[in-house]
């Protein structure tokens, strides 16, 4: 389809925009990668700028980083010796991909409940304590929560651990911490587009026909009400990915936030640079697969594309 | 006697105040007969009509008082569950806009199909055959074609049909059809009278029709209402309605309707009226070329003029000058 | 009520005007007011905005404290009498730091906020008002920066400039205006269709009297919302950037300074993490109502004809 092709171009072009100016960002730092380094002796400085290119011409150390980008290469790590960024991209990603999933499971699933009983008991407590629930998931920003959770859950009631990784156990707090902003959008989401379609003339339809209201809820109101949610998955993800840099942080788990907030402190250049081209070109995926989604599931899309463009 | 209403009323609350949608309205419906309930926009027709099967949505809607006795029971006694039954197979309605009516992410089978499961009485085998012959009654031309097909893939003669259908499929006694043909065009909607007239003559089933057409009420409906406000103020034969009108509203609308060689148009005067707060006297004294001094102070009540004609009018009553 | 002949008398028409009186009928902007006061959470926003407006313009001055002095004798109190809020671990008044926090936040929030407008406004309503081609370019331009996710780039720019205020001004500006600038066009683009642009041509006025005039006031319904809840968004980006170290450093007291430095105190010194924890969650809840009550408010299709 011709609309395929018009996104893998955006695509491209969007992918291509962002490692330029990664690069140029980086590059315009002044000082250099080792600038904060204690004074090193100048020959050990000079073997360091051999060894990664640093002296050669701007253009020549971009294109260089394309052809290698091209294969899949993102550079070695400039602190630590050993590592290259694909090793470190490799190693955490995994991590935080579970943590991710987990919250995006838990607060879709949480989410889209909770909206659509807020919707189905509109103005009752029901409705007031969810929404309430959703302001505060809304306007506690991740890093307190997670906080106070810690705090709470670690220190005090001492039922949680509050670091690391591996166990269930350990899974709790940081999911929790993370998914509780993306649940609370998904369900005033959820809620709003619900109401929306419990007014529609199609519902009064099937009342009129006799049906059930758990019925009429489950196969006419919700797969009608799911599509804005469908539609914020994109945005979800990307929330959820910004989410773990601190989320990591805080509960020190060794994902791939956890490296970059580390890679930013440390001035640790070819891995911002990596990580940040990794991410996008992630987001970008993603979003491509989730409007692809969309389109299957609304047929009115469906037939309009085959006619489109 | 298949339905009477008496006394209903039924109101909505707004930001701006309690609409009183309905102010006591009451009529009768034999079994096998059709009557038409004719009125402008916002004057209670389609809250009655909703009302009867308790369509009204509850939060801002409420029916405030009245009986509906269908078959000798009184629905608005029924809760929720025992309406569900009602609904579908003893009543059911075809709405106004179908384009809107349908669930647009479901294919028309599944809509229809859905109707018939929930009864439970006739054996799945059996439901997509019985579908396809409702599709047949409605007059859909290719029901196998339709039945995978989505709502936007039609046209709204269609769709319309395939309300029909739907509505048709619970074999109910009463079918209440709310403006069946005001979003259509001229030739779809004779078209859609048409099937309403044959289904009238084929099943014997009781049909209300609501719509602002005087003339179409007339050329259908054994029987016409006319609504005002909230209230009946005229009901009678069709016969007694276009020829005999007793009611000035009555009068309104049928000069109000465009004929060839009219050099202007005579529309009924005046806006309608607030229903939040209805005014203290017969609700259409301010539009009244007739007017009288009473009809600002308090509401008429039925007259009868002749058998089964009424009219709710001070120009009725044995004081009045004329017009009689 | 007795009935009697004489009430049969015809009625004066002139009582039949009467009773078409007109209806008060409120102007655009007083509606607005009108439902946005009814709104009770957004009227408690704007009361702890008020609130905080106040506590931030007076609260360091009140204290006796100022936000850097440190009394390492002092270290680590629990709120007392002396040290409102109690003292951090180095021994600084939290209560003053808190409310300097507040301005920094509040400044930071309506700067952006301010910026964002300005530049979203000219890229979009001029993209908008050209359209054609032009409007395509500029969008597809906007799609495509779009594609990256903000925060990451906000990360970026503050790792490239100094760490500062200004340094988080600049970066917030420039990656936060695009989405108002996506609203801009939208209503642009559908005040053009409107009547009323067609009699303005006819009148002969020129382009650009037609922009500002006719267009701009019309769109500000979105735009307004959208500037208001940009608030709480950059009061949290700043903050989530302080909290990493990328944005204003100390002892300079953000709230995201503020909850990093309670953070590690967390275990036995909870109220360094307390304090501007619920300062800023309240906050972002504040304006997060303000901005829904405004958009109920103006909201047109909610509005009600008699």
């Amino acid at each position: 389809m011709r609309y395929f092709f018009r996104r893998s171009l955006t695509i491209a072009l969007a992918l291509w925009l962002v490692v330029t100016m990664t690069f140029t960002i980086m590059h315009l730092i002044p000082g250099g990668p080792f600038a904060s380094e204690k004074k090193l002796p100048d020959v050990i400085l000079r073997n360091l700028e051999q060894r990664y290119h640093l002296n050669d011409p701007l253009y020549r150390q971009y294109g260089d980083y394309l052809i290698n980008l091209m294969r899949g290469d993102l550079g070695p790590s400039f602190k630590y010796e050993n590592r290259t960024v694909n090793s470190i991209i490799a190693e955490s990603f995994p991590v935080s991909a579970a943590l991710g999933s987990l919250a995006i499971v838990l607060s879709l699933s949480a989410g889209i409940f909770a909206g659509t009983i807020a919707a189905l008991r509109q103005n009752r407590w029901q409705d007031y304590s969810i929404m309430a629930l959703a302001t505060l998931g809304f306007s506690v920003p991740s890093f307190v929560l997670a906080g106070l959770l810690m705090y709470i859950f670690a220190y005090k009631l001492q039922v949680l651990p509050s670091a690391l990784w591996g166990t269930w156990q350990q899974a709790v707090l940081p999911t929790l911490a993370l998914a509780a902003l993306p649940t609370a959008y998904i369900a005033r989401l959820m809620r709003s587009s619900m109401l929306e379609v419990l007014q529609q003339d199609y519902i009064r339809t099937a009342r009129a026909k006799g049906l059930s209201e758990m019925y009429i809820v489950l196969r006419h109101a919700l797969p009608n009400a799911i599509l804005p949610v469908v539609t914020y998955t994109g945005p979800l993800i990307a929330a959820i990915l910004t989410g773990s840099f601190v989320v990591e942080f805080i509960f020190a788990v060794p994902g791939l936030g956890r490296w970059f907030v580390l890679s930013i402190t440390n001035r640790d250049y070819t891995v911002i640079l990596g990580v940040t081209v990794f991410y996008s070109a992630f987001l970008m995926l993603l979003n491509f697969i989730v409007d692809l989604l969309y389109m299957a599931l609304d047929p009115r899309i469906k037939s309009l594309d085959l006619k489109e463009v | 006697m298949l339905l009477s209403v008496e006394d209903l009323k039924v109101s909505f609350k707004t930001n701006l105040g309690e609409v009183q949608a309905v102010q006591g309205v009451s009529f009768n419906l034999e079994e096998g007969e059709t009557i038409a309930i004719v009125g402008e926009s916002g004057c209670g027709k389609s809250a009655m009509a909703h009302s009867i099967m308790k369509l009204i949505p509850t939060p801002p809607g409420c029916i405030a008082g009245g009986q509906i006795f269908f078959d000798g029971q009184d629905l608005l006694l029924k809760n929720e569950k025992e309406m569900r039954k009602i609904r579908g197979g003893n009543i059911a309605m075809i709405f106004q806009e179908s384009v809107t009516s349908l669930n647009p992410t479901l294919k028309i089978g599944s809509q229809i199909l859905e109707a018939l499961k929930k009864r439970g009485e006739i054996p799945a085998a059996e439901q997509r055959q019985r579908a396809m012959e409702m599709f047949s009654m409605a007059g859909l031309p290719d029901p196998v074609r339709i039945f995978k097909q989505y709502p936007h893939q039609l046209s709204g003669g269609m769709r319309q049909r395939v309300m029909i259908a739907i509505a048709l499929a619970g074999n109910p006694r009463l079918l209440i059809a709310d403006e069946p043909t005001t979003a259509l065009d001229v030739t779809i909607q004779a078209q859609i009278m048409e099937l309403l007239h044959e289904l009238r003559h084929n099943t014997g089933k009781s049909i209300i029709l609501i719509t602002h057409d005087l003339g179409l009420a007339a050329g259908f409906a054994s029987r016409v209402m006319v609504m005002y406000a909230g209230k009946i103020v005229e009901n009678g034969t069709a016969r007694d309605i276009f020829y005999h009108p007793g009611h000035p509203y009555t009068r309104g609308l049928l000069a109000a309707v465009p004929r060839p060689g009219q050099e202007r148009l005579s529309p009924i005067p005046g806006r309608s009226p607030d229903l939040i707060n209805p005014p203290q006297g017969c609700a259409f004294w301010p539009r009244c070329g007739q007017a009288m001094l009473i009809c600002q102070q308090s509401q008429p009540p039925e007259t009868i003029i002749s058998d089964l004609h009424r009219v709710r009018c001070w120009l009725a009553h044995h004081h009045a000058v004329g017009s009689y | 009520m007795e009935i009697r002949p004489q009430m049969f008398q015809p009625l004066p028409a002139k009582r039949q005007a009467e009773e078409y009186a007109d209806h008060p009928s409120y102007s655009y902007w007083q509606d607005v007011q009108k439902r946005f006061m009814k709104h009770k959470p957004a009227m408690t926003g704007l009361i702890f905005i008020a609130f905080l407006v106040i506590m931030a313009a007076i609260g360091p001055c009140v204290s006796g404290h100022t936000y850097y002095d440190q009394d390492l004798s002092m270290v680590n109190k629990a709120p007392n009498s002396a040290y409102w809020f109690g003292t951090d671990a180095l021994g600084r008044d939290i209560f003053t730091r808190v409310w300097y926090g507040a301005r920094i936040s509040l400044l930071i929030g309506l700067a952006t906020s301010v910026i964002c407008l300005v530049i979203g406004v000219f890229y979009g309503g001029i993209s908008g008002y050209l359209g054609g081609l032009a409007d395509e370019i500029l969008m597809r331009a906007v799609e495509v920066l779009s594609s990256i996710p903000f925060l990451l780039y906000v990360i970026l720019l503050m790792v490239l400039f100094e760490p500062g205020l200004k340094a988080v001004f600049l970066a917030l500006g420039l990656v936060y205006w695009l989405n108002m600038a996506r609203i801009v066009r939208g209503q642009v683009l559908s005040l053009k269709e409107r009547e009323y642009i067609l009699a303005a041509r006819l009148l002969g006025l020129s382009k650009w009297r037609i922009l500002c005039r006719h267009l701009l006031p019309n769109t500000l319904g979105p735009i307004i919302v959208t500037a208001t809840l940009l608030v709480p968004e950059a009061i949290f980006t700043e903050a989530f950037l302080s909290f990493l170290g990328l944005g204003v450093a100390s002892p300079q007291a953000s709230w995201g300074v503020l909850v990093s430095e309670g953070m590690s105190g967390l275990r036995n010194h909870p109220w360094q993490l307390f304090f501007p924890a619920v300062l800023i969650s309240l906050t972002m809840f504040a304006f997060n109502f303000v901005g829904d009550g405004l958009r109920d408010a103006m909201d047109p299709h909610l509005r009600q004809e008699v």
